[in-house]
């Protein structure tokens, strides 16, 4: 047991209590429909003041690059009440896999260069990876990368792509002739680039169509060498969707517990029924044992870069991500259904929020891969 | 007058089918289209076409304008219609009203009513559950009060699907005193069309808007449309329901092997049937369709037995809810990625050789969060199936009635 | 920094500081730092039964250690930790109680479950309610390592609705000095077989409202009228007894507590006697989960993608269960209603039910009859022994119901007019 896991500082509950009050006010439910309707999906003047008026999006990111450098365990308490409402903004895509594929690169000159714009909110990032077969796997990519004068040009489509459509900076996992490698677009001005966004089940979270017809971009990091970094960052942004679900998860149980106690039927509260009482608490086991894992995951990974020879501990982040992920999605996504169902016809409604909750959880499900992916590849990193 | 409907009642099931499939190769209207009004106008046609030929309401008396049917013969008449993927009446009230007015109504209403709701020239809807009336529905208080022959109707009904197009409503609503509860409750037709009728349209998960609200306002309903005797309503209703529920699901249950095929013509496409697990999980929702119809045909072996429906025919609708729900996260799952998207995409609209696109699975995984809430909640059919079906003693604090 | 400083690790401030340094050098100067049970195949007890089954004679033996170690700690100073100093006890917080148990935890000191109930139940429910003389002649003995004591509870018409006991107190104000007689039936009693002194929660007034009519009462168990009889479970062996009371007498000095008091002593017993899940019990757990890998690899079943999900699941489901309990530790008592452990206790159960099921899918034939292989069959035990611990201290429904109402604050059920016992 790591010494002081979970043990949350009167710092860190403030901090929750700040990032709270401010989604309450910038992020009700209301803005939350609007959003979904806009073809932005978000609100660049809230996303602004997420920057200045909070520093969320350079929190957890490097003190060099002019973020804040709090802990990862700081990030999820911001993506814990983010997935609490709903908030329809760039940030896991920007934040953790746009500022995490340029941290895990190891390129010091793209970390100087576009670091800074994602630390302060003004530059959008966001990571494509997956192709039509949907996976995550730098082995399954086929976009081809092929050398252009002093750079590369990318042909070939992404999907999936979060807030693809929307985001300044395109971080692009192609096949160059060393392999596998990662790639810097630019999107304004970017000569043979086409985004379009898909629809989605969860209208809340943005992603889209990327096609580049021989669309120039800047190599990051090693060419042929992305696999690893890739598979490291994938580990980061599922610990902090984790982290996102156990949230979300939280606010289903708290909305059905709430209904359960008000809606009278028979003449008495429907929580009052045991059956309303007995799912009630399994949910509840849920939520607290996702929130366990998600932060459990936390702090692995921040034990891994307090020391970063450690190997153990660096071995410990695969292991925590992959059982968080797979974890907190069944979770959330059990939790959610359940919601609906406590609920009832009311539940049913496009008017009620229960039904965002849920397709945000089966979105996330399948988001970074499903939960069975996840414990296979847990089961390989424990050489089960 | 419609001609007399043919009696095939003496039909071996062979050659019923072989007729009925004959039939269906001449006058299959094809798929129905997309856009509403369209479609709805192509779903009443199609429901005109049956009727003129005989080919609908496998159950009910010829003299209505039914088939009459044993029912194995009715068994095989749902099953050659699911699969020819013939297109599904306009609305599924239909199913509670005939039976209805075939066992409660009388003569004269039968006479102006049933052909044309056949014919679907005349649409209805349900009107049972309020806003306060969910579960708990002999609670509820649309109230009906008599004033000479005529009864005037104030209150509010829910979860009403299509309203927005029908004619005719079924409804229940209170002539009793408050707190009278299942005993004081009377069954009432109520045009649609009538002054102080006001309908809101409900948009539900999937984006659609299937159901609505109905506001009641001094609406005035002859005696002559009243249903059965006052006070008998929810009497009435309740055997109504229970009867062509087990029906109905045995129809549903001989569908689902056409929808399994579809699980599994989609696996195939997506190339999920090698995988051990995925494997697996196909062979479980095969095995569950499978005992859904094999427990449809028990019902109905112990109806034809002179019996009723019995303990199974609750546990079906149970049943038949839970399964709708995992046959479609199971799509989901096999859709892979595709899962996160709209059913609007083009990813999923493409249609296939089997049937219309992928993206009627994704449509199909929200409305049926619906059921298990829908036409009694899960809880309430576990309760029902505890204290009627088992004998356990009921909630020590519960009313009388539910 | 001396040696241990993972243990030292848990000290907070200098107070706890000094007492876990004392509290390690008492330790190891009598037992070796623990080795976790080895999960190694083949090698040593098979370590499947979830409850201990064992003969009289290996019973009282342990029993004897037990008390052996117990009047070691006392006589050092760690006997009472909490307990009054008027009665030998060393006054100090329940923080460093549980600190004491953490470090001796890690030390292969014996086996202390016989004291179990005497130590954490018993004693502090005399000291909780319990005269001044009561304590020093009942309570103070069992952390001196004199005596053991028993629970006499349940009841076969009395389990999770513990407030419906029949067992009948009837006072009789003598010639003699005031007693009672007591007659009834107890179940599910451990220690009893070698237990000086029981608890037991005793009607004493039929007439009263169910919760009002009970008292407690302190048993020594070589009064005339008690017969134990060993409880055969569905394992096969005897892991509890039953308890026959016939006309036992008691003098009123054994009563703990009111006159209908009882409730009262009870819910408090009850209390503690749902502490924290151990880490022993998720020791056990990871260890069976380190076997199954082995078995899985042993029957060549570890390319087997279903086998390598269930396998994979069931890590996740006990690291998280791990970092549940770790979690919950760290938020502020206040913060909490009490019943959160329920939770620990449902994942628990729950993960032990899984391990015996995914033993069962690997063993196949040999979980059905007994091949004589180190680690097979005696899987059994271990899933019956899980069916068990949905049922004991507490059944599932029970501790959802109090989840549910405690933890979420959701409805209690109308109450049914209380039927008279």
């Amino acid at each position: 047991m790591t010494s002081g896991m979970f043990a949350f500082s009167a710092e860190q509950d403030e901090l929750r209590a700040t990032v709270r009050r401010f989604l309450a006010e910038r992020s009700p439910e209301s803005e939350v429909r609007r959003l979904m309707e806009t073809e932005q999906g978000y609100d660049p003047g809230v996303w602004s003041l997420m920057a200045g008026q909070l520093g969320l999006q350079g929190l957890a990111l490097p003190e060099k690059v002019g973020g804040s450098g709090f802990s990862f365990v700081d990030l999820q308490i911001v993506l814990e009440e983010m997935g609490r409402a709903l908030l329809c903004a760039p940030f896991l895509s920007s934040v953790v896999l746009g500022a995490q594929a340029l941290l895990t690169s190891g390129d010091d000159s793209a970390v100087a260069r576009w670091l800074p714009g994602i630390a302060d909110g003004s530059t959008v990032a966001t990571l494509a990876v997956t192709e039509a077969s949907g996976s995550w796997d730098a082995g399954d990519v086929a976009t081809q990368a092929a050398p252009a004068g002093d750079g590369y040009a990318l042909t070939g489509e992404k999907l999936f792509v979060l807030d693809g459509h929307v985001a300044d900076l395109l971080l692009v996992m192609a096949l160059a002739p060393e392999g596998a490698s990662l790639f810097a677009v630019e999107a304004t001005g970017a000569t043979g680039l086409t985004r379009e966004k898909m629809p989605t089940l969860d209208a809340t979270r943005t992603q889209a169509r990327v096609r580049f017809e021989a669309t120039p971009a800047v190599l990051v990091g090693d060419a042929g060498g992305a696999a690893g970094p890739l598979e490291r960052t994938l580990d980061l942004a599922a610990a902090a969707l984790a982290a996102e679900q156990a949230g979300g998860a939280r606010r289903v149980l708290e909305t059905a517990v709430e209904y359960a106690k008000v809606r009278e039927q028979f003449g008495r509260p429907i929580g009052s029924f045991q059956a309303i009482k007995h799912k009630a608490a399994d949910m509840l086991l849920a939520v607290e044992s996702a929130t366990s894992a998600a932060y459990a995951a936390g702090w692995a990974v921040d034990a891994a870069s307090a020391d970063p020879a450690d190997e153990g501990a660096a071995a410990e982040v695969g292991v925590l991500a992959s059982l968080a992920k797979a974890y907190c999605s069944e979770a959330y996504y059990q939790c959610a259904a359940e919601n609906i169902q406590i609920h009832g016809g009311i539940g049913f409604t496009w008017e009620h929020p229960a039904h965002l909750y849920y397709k945000r959880a089966k979105s996330s499900e399948i988001m970074f891969g499903t939960p069975r992916h996840h414990r296979a590849r847990l089961a390989d990193r424990l050489g089960f | 007058m419609t001609a007399e409907v043919p009696d095939r009642s003496g039909l071996d099931e062979h050659t019923f089918a072989a007729r009925l499939r004959e039939w269906l190769a001449e006058h299959h209207p094809g798929r129905a289209p997309r856009d509403p009004g369209e479609r709805l106008a192509f779903l009443r046609a199609w429901q005109a076409t049956l009727t003129e030929h005989g080919w609908v309401a496998p159950g009910w008396p010829r003299r209505w304008g039914g088939m009459e049917l044993p029912l194995p013969l009715q068994a095989v008449y749902h099953r050659e219609m699911a699969t020819a993927r013939t297109p599904v009446p306009p609305t599924n009230a239909t199913g509670i009203v005939g039976p209805t007015l075939l066992m409660h109504g009388t003569d004269e209403q039968r006479e102006r009513w049933i052909r044309p709701m056949l014919r679907a020239d005349e649409l209805w809807c349900q009107g049972f559950s309020e806003p306060e009336a969910g579960s708990d529905l002999a609670s509820l208080r649309t109230r009906a009060t008599l004033q000479g022959d005529t009864y005037r109707v104030d209150g509010h009904k829910v979860w009403t699907s299509h309203a927005a197009v029908a004619d005719r409503m079924l409804a229940l609503v209170r002539t009793g005193p408050p707190g009278s509860g299942s005993r004081g409750i009377t069954c009432l037709v109520i045009d649609m069309h009538a002054p102080g009728v006001r309908v809101s349209k409900l948009r539900d998960m999937t984006g659609g808007a299937h159901f609505a609200e109905v506001d009641l306002e001094g609406v005035e309903v002859p005696v002559t449309d009243r249903i059965g005797e006052p006070e008998q309503g929810w009497t009435a209703a309740r055997a109504t329901l229970g009867h062509e529920r087990s029906t109905s699901l045995t129809a549903a249950a001989l569908r689902y092997q056409r929808v399994v095929r579809d699980l599994v013509e989609l696996a195939r496409r997506r190339d999920r049937t090698t995988d051990a697990q995925d494997r697996d999980r196909l062979a479980r929702i095969v095995t569950e369709a499978r005992l859904l119809e094999w427990n449809g045909r028990r019902v109905l072996a112990q109806v034809l037995d002179g019996g009723t429906p019995g303990p199974l025919s609750s546990v079906s609708r149970l049943q038949h809810g839970q399964f709708e729900q995992r046959l479609h996260e199971c799509a989901l799952e096999l859709l892979g990625a595709d899962g996160m998207l709209d059913a609007r995409d083009p990813r999923l609209s493409a249609q296939t050789a089997t049937g219309p696109g992928d993206g009627a699975w994704v449509r199909g995984f929200l409305r049926t969060r619906a059921s298990t809430i829908g036409a009694g909640t899960a809880e309430i059919q576990r309760s029902t199936i505890a204290e009627k079906v088992l004998g356990l003693p009921a909630d020590a604090a519960q009313r009388e009635d539910r | 920094m001396g040696p241990h400083p993972d243990l030292l690790a848990l000290a907070g401030d200098d107070a706890e500081r000094a007492f876990v340094t004392s509290a390690i050098e008492f330790v190891a100067a009598h037992a070796p730092r623990r080795e976790p049970a080895s999960a190694a195949w083949g090698r040593g007890p098979e370590g499947l039964a979830l409850f201990h089954e064992t003969t009289d004679a290996q019973e009282r033996a342990e029993a004897d250690a037990a008390r052996a170690w117990q009047r070691k700690r006392w006589d050092a100073g760690f006997g009472w930790i909490t307990g009054p100093p008027a009665h030998g006890g060393a006054g100090l917080p329940a923080s460093m109680d549980r600190l004491y148990r953490t470090v001796e935890a890690a030390f292969d000191t014996p086996d202390m479950n016989p004291l179990r109930i005497g130590l954490g139940t018993v004693s502090p429910a005399i000291v909780g309610n319990g005269t001044d003389e009561q304590v020093a002649a009942h309570a103070a003995p069992l952390h001196r390592g004199e005596t053991i004591a028993c629970q006499l509870f349940s009841e076969p018409e009395a389990g999770s609705d513990l407030a419906g006991v029949r067992t009948r107190g009837t006072f009789a104000d003598g010639p003699d000095r005031p007693h009672w007689t007591i007659t009834g039936q107890k179940v599910w009693t451990s220690n009893a077989t070698f237990a000086d002194l029981g608890l037991a929660l005793v009607r004493t007034d039929p007439d009263a409202a169910k919760h009002r009519g009970l008292t407690m009462f302190l048993v020594p168990m070589d009064t005339p009228g008690i017969e134990v009889r060993p409880l055969r479970q569905m394992t096969g062996g005897a892991s509890f007894t039953e308890v026959f009371l016939n006309d036992v007498v008691l003098d009123d000095h054994l009563r703990v507590g009111e006159r209908g008091g009882g409730w009262k002593v009870a819910t408090a017993a009850l209390a503690g006697e749902r502490k924290a899940v151990g880490d022993r019990s998720h020791d056990a757990n990871s260890r069976a989960l380190t076997l199954l890998r082995t078995l899985a690899s042993r029957t060549g079943q570890s390319g087997d993608a279903e086998i390598r999900d269930e396998w994979a699941r069931l890590y996740s489901r006990l690291r998280v269960a791990r970092f549940q309990q770790q979690r919950m530790q760290q938020i502020p008592e206040q913060k909490l209603s009490g019943a959160e452990r329920a939770m620990d206790k449902l994942l628990l159960a729950t993960n032990q039910k899984l391990l015996g099921e995914l033993a069962a899918e690997l063993l196949g034939p040999a979980f059905i009859a007994d091949p004589g292989d180190w680690g097979t069959f005696n899987w059994n035990r271990w899933l019956m022994g899980a069916l068990g611990y949905r049922i004991a201290g507490g059944t599932e429904e029970i501790l959802k119901t109090m989840l549910a109402e405690r933890v979420l604050a959701l409805p209690r059920e109308p109450k049914p007019r209380e039927p008279r016992t």
